[in-house]
């Protein structure tokens, strides 16, 4: 039980990273690989405003996703899009958002050197005890505000004006196009979104992870297991498997082991994808003759 | 004509005599290494570029390659040769296990369970410590002879490394160039029409799964006595990644472009150590950059360039 | 014709989508050599009838006999060997390789795959090659695209590109051939010779089943016409039977507008 609530804070950021790679997939049609890196750059950008510009988290939170998604546009629009006007093959537009990657981490590398960074927390590190259970404050800030940013998303997507935009763009593109929605833009918000929302993960893991250059790899890698396990494109399912993700891991790794723990998460996702080749929590799909 | 064949054996004796020339050891290991991996990408492009397959996981089937051979060596001390059999049957295992979930899947889930299986392969390699020694690795991996000669420089490895890649390349272009070629370009381009005019679509599938896996295997198989060290760092994600980017900007629709990229990538990375910690950024901008303008990579810039000249298309 | 044995069967095929009842016991018989047509209203089913009796949609209820054999309901690869072969609504042509690999993929059965010979260039491969070649050539020539074998389907035109789909069906050496709107988006000049290829196919004793919607084809060169309207056979004949019939009138103009 234990590992099931140590499971939630890092399903919380899974779950964002999934869904921003879901929100990217369904409106765009592609997968962005430098996700895991946006969380990244958002936790440097975030420690280097408390840091340098000795300003507080709210502060640092906020200026740190306004950057990272400013970074987010310009990954669509100087690779996004002249794929898309190309109509280049997706194995490419994989190897462009990864090319992506390896600037960013690099640049990181070079502007905040190989060093973990130590990232100081708005709260007290001293855990909560709840009869057996502790959890820290830490992870409660994780979750609300994981929780909250998918609120405010939500929000976002069925109240505004850009987000009704992006859930055409995401149901029909060529439909969308037809009835006056500038795609170019709706993909930028998506990216802008999927940006801002790694950033604030950045932020909020920051204190509790190591913050490294190459930490967007392996965050990268897991939010897209997440969103496919939920189902790739599907949000509520990108969330699901985020904390779906998160829970199995702490089980898995408290429990059986340690070291083979992402072997058998991987293993079961294989044994999955077998049998439900669409995902855990999506229907499936048939294909036009 | 005359000109292609007199061209074609300036090609050949310059392979042949270029360790006779080039006695820098570092370079001779950078043209080596670029020659595995080429066998990696000569792989990859059959599976992704012809068939459509997108794996990033081909790390998985080198580390298998790696290890299987190694450990067969080390510890029943069976020669180079009969290890590399093994490591390229217990590969094409490799190819077909993970083949029959692949063959239902398409885009980003078939990425996921070649990405899974890669990492499960190296986690494997890395926690099951009494037989691989986990994270110390493996040393002292046995050097291949031929013939009675031990092959042990750097020049001795570059002709070993010619062999495969020479051969490995021959039954490339004969299977790119055959039906099965044709079929798997068919696979890719629409497998339900594929599927409509008689082909096994499964089958085809799985066949070009196994043989990715073997000759990453057996690419595993000489990087292991080529390097004498193994250790599951050097066949991690980001590996499969560099593999992946190798074959698209050779041009991974070419059994040519399999061996371009390879080199292009190596000699790339060597060129930029100039620029120090902004070498790698660099390196990203570059792949980004051809991934758009060139998008069949350098084999297919070539075969563009080629179309021009004919207009009539090919004879 | 005669009384022969009709040469395939839809028994009883039903199918469901969601809610959707796509196929309700729809029964066809098609005489062999003869060209069967199959109209109906937009929705009415007739691609997913295609779909089942090729194998890519499993029918709820029913089943498709072809030659007195029933046909695998799952396996669309298995049909070229029992001798049907199929074109598409939505052309599905491999548009990056070029006229003659993509019509020579139709011989895929019809040769072996010799893997040794390939390596060795052995006999076996070069005479495979050569013979799907020669099948690929001559079904191009009968849709006359003989000249067009080195280009790239992508580069077709689209009245071409339908040909080419025709031809490589024709590659596979069929003797029950399906065409799902072989005339859509056609000008006048190239339905005229899809007329003429048909009926040469009829003459060669081919079986052909079309999904048609230009009437005036339909009414040309089909010996017999079934008319689906929503799911649901509603009549079956000649074509003047069909033309005349009022429930076929009634379902492509609606209720309330028969002509006497």
């Amino acid at each position: 039980m234990q590992y099931f609530l140590n499971g939630l804070p890092l399903g919380a950021i899974y779950a964002i990273v999934a869904l921003s790679y879901s929100l990217i997939y369904a409106s765009s049609g592609v997968l962005n690989w430098s996700q895991g890196d946006m969380v990244m750059l958002g936790a440097y950008l975030g420690f280097t405003v408390v840091q340098l510009l000795h300003l507080g988290f709210t502060p640092a939170l906020f200026i740190s996703m306004a950057v990272v998604a400013a970074v987010g546009v310009a990954v669509q629009y100087f690779i996004l899009r002249p794929l898309r006007e190309r109509q280049s093959p997706p194995i490419n537009v994989v190897i462009a958002t990864l090319g992506v990657a390896i600037m960013a981490r690099n640049i990181a590398l070079a502007i905040w050197g190989p060093d973990a960074q130590n990232f100081p927390s708005p709260v007290s590190p001293a855990p909560i005890q709840i009869g057996v259970l502790s959890i820290t404050r830490q992870d409660i800030l994780i979750v609300v505000i994981g929780i909250l940013l998918m609120l405010v998303l939500h929000l976002l997507l069925h109240r505004s004006r850009e987000g009704k935009a992006l859930r055409a763009v995401a149901q029909d593109r060529y439909a969308a196009v037809l009835m006056g929605i500038d795609t170019g833009r709706s993909d930028a918000v998506a990216f802008a979104t999927s940006a801002a929302l790694g950033a604030a993960a950045g932020i909020l893991v920051a204190p509790i992870f190591f913050v490294t250059f190459n930490m967007g790899a392996g965050l990268g890698l897991k939010g897209f297991v997440a969103a496919v396990i939920g189902g790739l494109g599907n949000i509520p399912g990108a969330i699901a498997g985020g904390f779906f993700l998160g829970v199995l891991e702490s089980v898995t790794g408290g429990q059986i082991s340690s070291g083979y723990r992402d072997a058998i998460t991987y293993a079961l996702l294989i044994l999955v994808l077998w049998l439900r080749p669409s995902g855990l929590f999506i229907r499936k799909n048939r294909q036009k003759v | 004509m005359k000109k292609q064949t007199m061209l074609a054996v300036a090609a050949a004796l310059t392979t042949l005599l270029l360790p006779l020339v080039v006695t820098n050891q570092y370079y001779l290991h950078i043209l080596n290494l670029a020659g595995i991996y080429t066998l990696i990408t000569l792989g990859l492009n059959l599976l992704s570029g012809y068939t459509g397959q997108v794996s990033m996981g081909q790390a998985g089937y080198f580390a298998a390659g790696t290890y299987v051979s190694a450990l067969l060596m080390l510890n029943s001390g069976v020669s180079f040769w009969v290890a590399m059999i093994a490591a390229a049957v217990f590969c094409a295992l490799c190819g077909v296990v993970i083949g029959v979930p692949a063959m239902k899947l398409s885009g980003p889930y078939l990425v996921l369970v070649t990405v899974g299986f890669g990492e499960i392969i190296r986690l494997v390699i890395l926690n099951w410590t009494p037989v691989t020694k986990g994270a110390a690795g493996l040393t002292g991996i046995p050097l291949p002879s031929a013939f009675g000669f031990r092959v042990v420089s750097e020049r001795d490895f570059y002709y070993l490394i010619l062999f495969f890649v020479v051969l490995g390349t021959y039954v490339a272009w004969r299977l790119a160039n055959s039906k099965v070629g044709r079929t798997f370009n068919a696979l890719r381009e629409d497998e339900l029409a594929a599927d409509s005019m008689g082909v096994p679509v499964n089958v085809y599938k799985i066949a070009a799964f196994a043989i990715s896996a073997v000759y990453a295997g057996v690419a595993g198989s000489i990087y292991g006595s080529f390097a004498g060290v193994a250790s599951p760092d050097n066949f991690t994600f980001d590996d499969s990644v560099g593999f992946l980017c190798m074959s698209v900007v050779g041009g991974n629709r070419t059994i040519g472009g399999a061996l371009a990229g390879a080199f292009i990538l190596m000699f790339l990375s060597e060129a930029l150590r100039a620029f120090q910690a902004y070498r790698l950024v660099i390196y990203g901008a570059i792949l980004i950059f051809t991934v758009i303008y060139m998008p069949q990579g350098l084999a297919g810039l070539m075969d563009v360039y080629r179309r021009r000249r004919r207009p009539e298309g090919r004879p | 014709m005669s009384a022969a044995l009709p040469t395939m069967q839809v028994q009883d095929i039903s199918r469901q989508f969601g809610g959707l009842q796509a196929l309700k016991s729809v029964s066809i018989d098609v005489a062999p050599c003869t060209v069967h047509g199959i109209i109906g209203p937009n929705g009415a089913g007739k691609t997913t009838l295609f779909n089942i009796i090729t194998g890519i949609t499993t029918p709820d209820e029913g089943q498709i006999r072809f030659e007195d054999r029933v046909l695998p309901s799952q396996q669309p690869h298995r049909l070229v060997r029992l001798g049907v072969a199929r074109t598409f609504q939505n052309i599905r042509l491999f548009k990056n390789m070029t006229v003659m690999d993509n019509v020579m993929i139709g011989q895929h059965v019809h040769t072996p795959t010799p893997i040794l010979s390939i390596l060795t260039f052995g006999r076996k491969a070069r005479e495979g090659e050569e013979a799907a070649r020669r099948e690929a050539l001559a079904a191009l020539t009968f849709v006359g695209l003989e000249g067009k074998t080195p280009e790239l389907v992508k580069n077709l035109p689209y009245g071409q590109q339908r040909l080419v789909e025709f031809a490589r069906a024709l590659a596979a050496k069929p003797r029950l051939l399906l065409l799902d709107e072989p005339a859509a988006g056609m000008n006048p000049t190239e339905k005229g010779h899809l007329l003429r290829l048909v009926s040469l196919l009829r003459e060669q004793n081919y079986t052909v089943v079309l999904i048609e919607h230009d009437m005036k084809l339909v009414m040309n060169i089909c010996d017999t016409v079934t008319v689906l309207d929503h799911g649901r056979k509603i009549a079956e004949g000649r074509p003047e039977y069909i033309r005349s019939h009022p429930d076929v009138i009634c379902a492509y103009l609606g209720k309330g507008s028969q002509r006497a």
